[in-house]
């Protein structure tokens, strides 16, 4: 029987794998239940991305236990942990890390054709479909490297949900009253609207304040959980106003 | 006095060989754990996603066997002109071309053929393969592919390993045809009174169906080898953009002191065929 979590984090310390396992924040305790909607801010360098990695089960934790679906990571098996990240959808920062000896459309059909029986024709049509939806279809041949760094984001988010995803880690989508800002705040509300679980890492609170749920910080190696939206307008005098952007 | 020479000496011993041997016995049980989860993986999801995964093997065949051909039959025109064609000929002047099979079964099929090749593939695949790793690794890719669910030793490993193997087996083969052929077309410009067919049948005889099985068995393994160490220091840390070529030249050493090693023990093994 899977848990009302989706995810936990019990104790756990976020590490830098690349940092020669440099500890980045320590003791988190974090759950996110199905239909929650956190955006997670932080000054540059304290582990945002991190710690979206750790919950994902992407990045091993330094100590602590991560739950993912009711399941401890750490006692899992391959095989079952490859299962679970199935579910999971990550769309990572600048560029979406996309695979660069592919190109878009095979980018976004690697996951069908890796994990589902779906014949090429379907295949096809499904990667059209969503390449309509995030605006690329005249892109579909071409290298992920010839696109800027937004439109890579893109393809990584598409690339993310092309099967079926109980929950959505974006990092640190476009940011500020921009064109692009806009349209990942409406794709993201349209899939929380869904019913879709979502934890974004950005410092643009201003930009999600309508559509989600909870807040949080990370900051001076901790995990600061700040609440809903209002509370998010009422702290005119705190101190994370210097990186996050509330107005 | 004496004492503290010892110590001293012990000291010096201790931080330079002793500290040697853990290394490289650190990086054997580490390469052959990766081995044994490679082995793993490559028995259990051969059948895995067929659609995704093996056209990445023909990919590898291509690249590391099919591109490499060239290379290799020019090599192995070389030493047929050069060492096989001059020891028959020499064989034959001093009266022992009964002794030409013999000879060229055991330089060219057991030991020179599958080493040379290997050392071709390596210089080519090998290093292209920790570059390839090592940068896909640093770039974040290894991650990515986990995101999606992927198992990345599935998706970059396994088919390194089948393609190399498959490559040096099929490349040695290869060169031990053109180098034979060559060693005969230079013992007849030559004169050396022996006939194409006096020639392919001391050959013949002197090639056993072990000789064939350890051969498959030993190209294999180097193929596997190569794979294996470059694709072990490509992934199995995480790496920098700048550590790339550092990583790279130790995993020429590595794979090379790997094959030379296995290539001693089939000297082992021969002995009792």
């Amino acid at each position: 029987m899977e848990s009302e979590w989706i995810i936990e984090l019990e104790e756990v310390d976020v590490t830098h794998p690349e940092a020669g396992e440099m500890t980045l924040a320590h003791g988190i305790q974090w759950r996110i239940a199905r239909g929650d909607f956190w955006v997670v801010g932080g000054p540059p360098g304290a582990g945002k991305s991190s710690l979206l990695a750790t919950a994902a089960g992407l990045n091993r934790p330094g100590a602590g236990i991560v739950r993912v679906f009711g399941h401890a990571l750490a006692e899992a098996s391959e095989a079952e942990q490859i299962q679970w990240r199935q579910r999971i959808g990550f769309v990572f920062e600048q560029g979406g890390r996309l695979f660069g000896q592919l190109t878009v459309a095979q980018n976004m059909a690697l996951s069908l054709q890796y994990h589902t029986t779906m014949t090429d024709e379907e295949i096809v049509a499904k990667v059209s479909e969503w390449l309509e939806r995030v605006g690329l279809t005249t892109h579909a041949n071409t290298s992920p490297a010839r696109l800027n760094q937004l439109w890579q984001q893109r393809v990584g988010l598409a690339r993310a949900l092309m099967t079926p995803k109980d929950i959505l880690f974006v990092d640190n989508p476009p940011t500020g009253r921009t064109r692009d800002a806009t349209w990942w705040r409406k794709q993201l509300s349209a899939l929380a609207a869904d019913g879709m679980t979502l934890i974004v890492g950005s410092n643009d609170f201003a930009l999600w304040l309508e559509s989600a749920k909870q807040f949080a910080l990370v900051q001076d190696g901790r995990f600061i959980v700040l609440g809903g939206p209002e509370q998010v307008r009422a702290g005119t005098e705190a101190d994370w106003r210097e990186y996050i952007m509330v107005d | 006095m004496v004492a503290t020479a010892t110590t001293s000496v012990w000291k010096l011993y201790r931080e330079t060989t002793g500290n040697w041997i853990i290394r490289a016995m650190d990086l054997l049980r580490e390469v052959g754990a990766f081995a044994i989860i490679t082995t793993g993986v490559t028995v259990t999801k051969f059948n895995v996603a067929p659609r995704v995964v093996h056209p990445l093997i023909y990919e590898q065949i291509w690249r590391a066997g099919v591109r490499l051909f060239a290379m290799v039959a020019f090599i192995a025109a070389a030493l047929g002109l050069v060492i096989v064609g001059q020891t028959v000929s020499l064989l034959t002047r001093v009266g022992a071309q009964e002794y030409i099979g013999t000879v060229m079964v055991t330089v060219v099929m057991r030991e020179l053929g599958p080493l040379l090749t290997a050392l071709l593939v390596l210089a080519r695949a090998g290093t292209a393969n920790v570059v390839e790793l090592g940068t896909a690794r640093a770039m974040g890719d290894v991650e990515a592919l986990e995101s999606l669910g992927i198992d990345s030793l599935h998706y970059l490993v396994m088919p390194r390993v089948i393609g190399l193997s498959v490559s040096v087996f099929c490349l040695a083969t290869y060169l031990m045809m053109i180098t034979f052929g060559c060693g005969w077309l230079f013992a007849f410009v030559q004169d050396v009174p022996m006939t194409f067919a006096e020639y392919f049948g001391q050959l013949g005889k002197a090639m056993r169906w072990q000789d064939f099985l350890l051969f498959a068995l030993k190209t294999g393994l180097f193929g596997g080898i190569i794979a294996v160490v470059s694709c072990y220091h490509g992934l199995a840390r995480p790496l920098k953009v700048e550590d790339v070529s550092g990583v790279t030249t130790r995993a020429v050493v590595e794979a090379v002191v790997g094959c030379v090693l296995l290539d001693a023990i089939f000297i082992v093994a021969y002995l009792f065929v």
